[in-house]
């Protein structure tokens, strides 16, 4: 009996050569080998159909690792399929206050609010934003090869949105946090940063720079770092 | 070469549905984990330098649902099925005992798991020299991580 996962792989043509020569043979000798082969083609045209782009998850992903003391979690919530987010970071742009002291290319941090998987608007600094809105981080790191997201709320407390392990060194073709995060009920504002350096940063000490720094104060992190913010108002404490 | 996720999931999306369908038997979990998979392998797509696409995708499809199937309560709907939930409830312990997080786990910085190991070749029907390959492990140290899979999953095979 042939197992599902070497007929899946004949079909991806990604099995050994023996293996193949093995699944090509008994396609030719057993009728019930090409009736699951033509069950799983049409399985492919059914899923094919019914999701034809990543779905979104359904319901919020369970917590991946414990965050470092002591930064504050906002309610992650996989809402947007990862394609979804690579094609949100190509959307026009508008700029915040620290593009506009760039000089040349730089990291850039976006922000968008998600209405639906489908609708997301961006976000510019200062924005308006309430409660339960669902906020996505993008960024383009323009060779950057460390990065740490963080936010601090009006009461304080900071949320550590990348990196979830700890290592700051940023994926092959990072361009988005795959979470996006609903805002709750603390007032005033969520100002996030975008730190980047060649060497490894620590979320921690962001972190901590971060809180200190509140809503207007500048991020202050050791290093030859870029630093990035966009203030989200979030109205009247 | 970068892969978008797009890519990946127009290739592989159906291979990661039907594998998470076949161990989680709930389409909307299968569908959150096949979500999860993607994301995961877009964050560690440099696995795939090293990596078949499918058996890297199959591996962490494997993780992800065997975390989901922790703590679960359904029941069983075959041999296959029960062997799977048994090795799942089984290595929660292990799973609570480690230290490192989520995706450490998931992608092998540290040894793999031995409940991936035993889903691979008891659920899966791998032999050890597949698991080993699979995992990109000897041969040895395959099966010296096996000799730790409780007895209840032996007997569970000689059903």
């Amino acid at each position: 009996m042939i197992p599902d996962w070497k007929l899946e792989r004949y079909r991806l043509g990604e099995l050994t050569p023996a293996d193949h020569a093995l699944i090509a043979q008994a396609l030719a000798d057993e009728p019930a080998v090409r009736e699951r082969l033509a069950a799983l083609d049409q399985s492919d045209r059914a899923i094919r159909a019914a999701y034809p782009a990543l779905p979104a998850r359904s319901r919020p992903a369970p917590r991946e690792a414990e965050p470092p003391s002591p930064a504050r979690w906002l309610v992650p919530v996989l809402a947007l399929a990862a394609a979804a987010v690579l094609a949100l970071v190509f959307m026009p742009r508008a700029a915040g206050p620290d593009d506009i002291l760039m000089k040349g290319d730089g990291p850039v941090l976006h922000l968008f609010r998600l209405a639906d998987p489908e609708h997301a608007e961006q976000l510019v600094d200062g924005a308006r934003v309430k409660p339960h809105d669902l906020v996505q981080v993008a960024v383009a790191l323009h060779g950057a090869k460390h990065l740490v997201i963080v936010s601090v709320d009006g009461a304080g407390h900071t949320t550590l949105h990348w990196p979830l392990d700890g290592n700051s060194l940023a994926p092959v073709g990072f361009k988005a946090v795959p979470q996006s995060f609903e805002l709750d009920e603390a007032p005033g504002f969520e100002r996030f940063f975008l730190v980047t350096c060649d060497t490894p940063l620590s979320p921690q000490l962001v972190l901590e720079g971060a809180r200190r720094a509140g809503r207007a104060a500048p991020l202050e992190v050791p290093g030859q770092v870029a630093i990035r913010s966009l203030l989200l108002d979030k109205g009247s404490p | 070469m970068q892969v978008s996720v797009a890519q990946l999931y127009q290739t592989y999306g159906p291979m990661v549905l039907r594998r998470c369908r076949s161990l989680l038997r709930d389409e909307a979990r299968a569908v959150d984990a096949m979500h999860d998979v993607f994301v995961l392998v877009l964050r560690n797509q440099h696995q795939l330098k090293t990596q078949s696409g499918s058996s890297l995708l199959f591996q962490v499809a494997t993780n992800v649902c065997l975390n989901l199937l922790r703590g679960s309560r359904r029941k069983p709907e075959d041999a296959n099925d029960e062997r799977l939930l048994q090795i799942a409830h089984d290595f929660d312990l292990e799973a609570r005992a480690s230290a490192k997080g989520l995706l450490g786990r998931l992608f092998a910085e540290e040894p793999a798991t031995t409940a991936t190991i035993a889903v691979l070749h008891w659920v899966d029907g791998m032999t050890w020299d597949e698991v080993a390959r699979e995992m990109k492990m000897s041969v040895s140290g395959v099966r010296k991580r096996a000799r730790g899979i409780t007895e209840r999953v032996k007997e569970l095979q000689e059903i």
